[in-house]
């Protein structure tokens, strides 16, 4: 379970996340949703442990280990996967130099027996993750993200979530800016990795995801506390009213 | 992917030494007297004696130079300018001729290797003279001559004299005259008319013993309608005292031809690298200076291309890498002589540990050119709070028919581009290294394949601080 | 006058002797030699022509901020250093025409606590056979401040333009965000031109970059000028012009 309790985040001086309570057990979808500034992207992107952020109050346990007390890197191998919203371009190293790198860095952590792969091996393993994403091969040689459209961008983060396959996926309105099948691949990407027990935490601005990947529980955010919770018929019913009606 | 050929290297070996009790012999400073052994030792015609002698005055009456780094540690007296093993075999022309220590050497150094893999033939320099050279025989039969200086101005002493010093005169600064008067050495390249080189050509100079000075001369006569790709590698082990290097390199490209010339300086830290490196560049060829730049205290390394034809280019590629207690003063300096000649210079520097590392550039355009285009792209990659860098680049523009860009930017390794890379389970070391490798990968990507494994392999160790 | 400690050690270190200085209120109207002018909140902004002085200090105390307008027709030789203290604002906008003599300017902008804005603009239009010898710097000598340098130059006849414009960032000066752009513009085929942009950075946790570009009228503009019943020169000087009044855009928006 990847637990989150009374969390608190500042950003400088200013404090973003009032005290956030959250549980997500293996195999659920949870999905926050709420008014721009609410803090979303500032709690998916603490449990990961973007420097930016500080955290002020609160625990976060991921399987009964704490995270807190990670680095960021520790987190990923502890199975922790962040999908970002602008996934960083970073010229001059290749897709396939950077996934090849995390990949055996992660497994390795996984399983003391596991022997790192090379190139060759790894193109076998993910050539199939490839096809069900409709990613040509030619994107293991582009550089990380460099020159890659939205759409691209956003595949790019879900073949990682399905090339990692962690305990715990935070995706960071991964759903924005996609057309309908993008997003279609997307969702089956993630419902794909729901299957294997993975717990999904989705923050998102539109209701539209939820058409395609079938949400536990759905959490309001808004002024940095989390004001009410519900399940699928409480998005319907956010996508009616929008956020004004709740307090 | 082929073998890795310098897989396993490590620092340790590049600080590798051998005996060097011939070096006693000859004493320390310089003098006339030295200078005649010189050239008695090497058997050479009376002009060349001349010259070193000439060469020797003009060191004696120039200063120092009063600009870049400081070289007040240098001290010119204390250097041993010439040394010689007789116990190597000189020209050995296949590998068994070689004497064992010195071979020994260059077995660590991955050579052998690099000869049966795809190269042409390599001339390897050990002290002063070229102990080991070897030349497959079709292109000895298309008159390429690939010959260690000494046996060149022996040989072809026409050729030799007609472009000896020629494009950088004696006269040129101090350490230009040095090497005049003590110049040993080094590789003399010709490729006749018409002559395309498929496979690169490469020598791997070495310096061992304490305050040796390298002063290899390399000369490239590349005619028209040629093609040629020199590589050229270096390294010393770290001493006490300090050694100076003063080679120089002279390129000369005939028209229409294309001249590379890829080299990857790892000098130790205790040395002084003031080479000279200039090209002549004619109509419509094209000159490419390719470079890394690691090891050394005090840099000051400016290759220069003179594009005296219609339509000739220059470009140049170089990594300068400054860790703690280094000066790299590095950069291009391009002469735009003529019409519709152009240059690209892309430089990337990186300082650590306290290294201060300087991009120097000097662009010149002629009065009254048509057609002249120039970029400069330069950017430094500062990796901590007590690292340096300093770019100055000048432009002395005498022509209006030009479009001259120049772009620079410094700063350190995003942190966004960190956190980034950790989420995904590499560590932080190894993400620093990933986008360090990112930044320098133009540059790499033209280097032959086993240097590009040693430019990454040494600036990994650089990076890890495994570095005295 | 009162000088916080820190003002004190630049001051030295450039070896300003402020006493040897006269202190100005009204700018253009006194004709001194040596001039210090302090900026206050009774003045935001201030259009000199031909400032007489060869020796100017200008500082600019903490939270006050200053939109400087130089402009030059007969300049001669002018040595400007302005001081910037914490959290204020100078924006220095330059404009030298020149047409003949040799004239000399150099300007350096200094940040010397936190949080300040500097901004730098600079146009020189130079014709027949001015020359014109620039040094332009902005240097952090503290953290969190900001900077940029935007230097245009229009040459024409045989007038040559010489310009070394740098930025330095100092040690202490981490989280420092700056930027220098040049663009020179070649009107005819006897100009010369000499640039060196240059960054001195001692420190890692910043922000620099400059960029440079020295072209001709691009040909296709002046075509399509021309196709309208534009004479090359006189598409010249307009396309020339866009360039000033690109850079003193930020004047009318002050009016």
């Amino acid at each position: 379970m990847l637990r989150i309790k009374d969390l608190e985040v500042n950003v400088e001086d200013k404090k973003i996340l009032h005290g956030i309570d959250l549980e997500i057990k293996p195999g659920e979808v949870h999905c926050i949703m709420g008014p721009n500034g609410a803090g979303k992207s500032t709690l998916v992107n603490s449990i990961m442990g973007h420097p930016k952020y500080n955290i002020s109050g609160g625990s976060i346990e991921m399987d009964s280990a704490n995270i807190l007390e990670m680095e960021v890197f520790e987190r990923a191998c502890h199975g922790l996967f962040l999908a970002f919203q602008y996934p960083k371009e970073i010229e001059g190293v290749t897709m396939l130099s950077f996934l090849l790198s995390a990949y055996n860095a992660q497994m390795s952590a996984r399983d003391e027996n596991f022997k790192s792969l090379k190139a060759f091996k790894f193109k076998k393993l993910i050539r199939p993750l490839l096809e069900q994403l409709d990613i040509d091969e030619s994107f293991l040689q582009r550089y990380i993200n460099h020159g890659f459209s939205g759409g691209e961008k956003k595949k790019s983060e879900v073949l990682q979530l399905k090339l990692f396959q962690p305990k715990y996926a935070l995706l960071d309105e991964t759903d924005s800016g996609l057309d309908v099948d993008a997003l279609k691949i997307v969702s089956d990407g993630i419902n794909d990795a729901k299957k294997n027990e993975m717990g999904v935490l989705i923050v998102t601005h539109y209701q539209r995801i939820l058409d395609y990947v079938q949400p536990d529980v759905v959490h309001v955010l808004k002024d940095g506390k989390i004001v009410q919770s519900g399940g699928a018929e409480f998005a319907k019913e956010l996508e009616s009213k929008g956020y004004q009606w709740i307090e | 992917m082929s073998e890795f050929i310098f897989e396993g290297l490590d620092k340790e070996t590049f600080d590798h030494k051998n005996d060097y009790s011939y070096q006693k012999k000859f004493g320390r400073g310089l003098s006339k007297d030295l200078i005649r052994q010189i050239s008695a030792d090497k058997n050479e015609p009376e002009w060349m004696l001349e010259f070193r002698l000439d060469s020797y005055q003009k060191f004696l009456d120039m200063d120092m130079p009063n600009w870049g780094p400081n070289l007040d540690e240098l001290n010119l007296d204390e250097i041993v300018y010439y040394a010689y093993d007789n116990e190597a075999d000189k020209d050995a022309k296949t590998w068994d001729d070689v004497p064992e220590d010195i071979k020994n050497t260059f077995e660590k150094l991955g050579i052998p290797k690099a000869e049966r893999a795809m190269l042409a033939g390599v001339g390897a320099q050990y002290e002063s003279q070229v102990v080991y050279h070897s030349l497959k025989e079709e292109w000895e039969l298309q008159g390429v001559i690939f010959e260690d200086c000494d046996v060149a101005i022996q040989k072809h002493p026409e050729l030799f004299k007609k472009y000896f010093m020629k494009c950088v005169p004696n006269t040129d600064h101090k350490f230009a005259a040095l090497h005049g008067a003590v110049w040993s050495g080094g590789t003399f390249l010709y490729i006749p008319n018409g002559v395309k080189m498929s496979q690169p050509l490469q020598a791997y100079f070495r310096m061992n013993a304490p305050s040796q000075g390298q002063f290899e001369h390399t000369l490239i006569i590349v005619e028209d309608n040629a093609d040629a790709h020199y590589i050229e590698g270096c390294s010393a082990p770290k001493y006490g005292s300090s050694a100076l290097h003063a080679g120089c390199v002279e390129v000369y490209c005939g028209k229409n031809s294309r001249v590379r010339y890829s080299s990857v300086e790892n000098w130790s830290k205790d040395t002084f690298n003031l080479n000279t490196k200039r090209a002549i560049v004619n109509e419509n060829a094209i000159m490419e200076w390719v470079g890394g730049n690691m090891g050394s205290g005090v840099t000051m390394l400016y290759p220069c291309s003179m594009l005296v034809g219609r339509g000739a280019r220059a470009d140049h590629l170089g990594i300068a890498f400054a860790n703690a207690g280094q000066n790299q003063d590095t950069g291009a300096k391009v002469s735009c002589l003529a019409d519709n000649t152009s240059c690209n210079i892309v430089m990337k520097s990186l300082s650590k540990g306290g290294g201060l590392s300087t991009y120097r550039g000097h662009l010149f355009v002629a009065p009254n050119l048509k057609g002249v285009a120039a970029k400069v792209e330069c950017d430094a990659l500062i990796l901590d709070p007590i690292s340096k860098s300093v770019t100055i680049p000048k432009m002395d523009i005498r022509s209006t028919d030009v479009v001259i860009a120049h772009e620079a930017s410094a700063g350190k390794i995003n942190p966004e581009d960190i956190f980034y890379l950790t989420s995904r389970g590499v560590s932080q070391e190894q993400a620093e290294a990933m986008v360090v490798n990112g930044f320098i990968e133009p540059i790499i990507k033209e280097l032959p394949l086993e240097y590009a494994v040693e430019m990454n392999r040494l600036i990994e160790l650089e990076m890890e601080g495994s570095v005295g | 006058m009162k000088l916080q400690g820190n003002l004190k050690k630049f001051l030295e270190s450039r070896e300003i002797d402020l006493s040897t200085y006269e202190q100005v209120h009204n700018l253009g109207a006194e004709r001194v030699q040596k001039a210090v002018y302090f900026v206050d909140d009774t003045v935001q902004k201030l259009d000199v022509t031909n400032l007489s002085c060869e020796d100017f200090i200008l500082i600019v105390s903490e939270k006050q901020k200053l939109n400087l307008f130089l402009r030059f027709d007969q300049l001669k030789s002018l040595d400007l250093k302005a001081f910037i203290a914490d959290s204020a604002e100078l924006n220095l906008n330059v404009l030298v025409e020149q047409s003949q003599k040799d004239s000399d300017l150099r300007l350096e902008l200094l940040a010397f606590e936190k949080h300040a804005t500097m901004n730098l603009n600079i146009v020189y239009d130079l014709s027949n056979n001015a020359k014109f010898n620039l040094g332009a710097k902005l240097s952090f000598e503290n953290s969190e401040n900001t900077g940029s340098m935007k230097i245009n130059g229009i040459l024409d006849d045989k007038a040559f333009g010489k310009s070394f414009a740098e930025i330095y960032i100092a040690p202490t000066a981490n989280l420092t965000d700056s930027e220098m752009r040049q663009e020179v513009l070649l009107l005819s085929d006897t100009c010369r031109n000499e640039i060196t942009p240059a960054l001195e950075i001692l420190t890692d946790d910043v922000k620099a970059a400059h960029g440079v570009s020295v072209s001709r009228v691009p040909e296709d503009i002046l075509f399509y000028f021309e196709s309208r019943g534009v004479s090359e020169d006189c598409a010249k000087k307009l396309y020339a012009q866009t360039l000033k009044d690109k850079l003193f855009l930020v004047e009318n928006t002050l009016e």
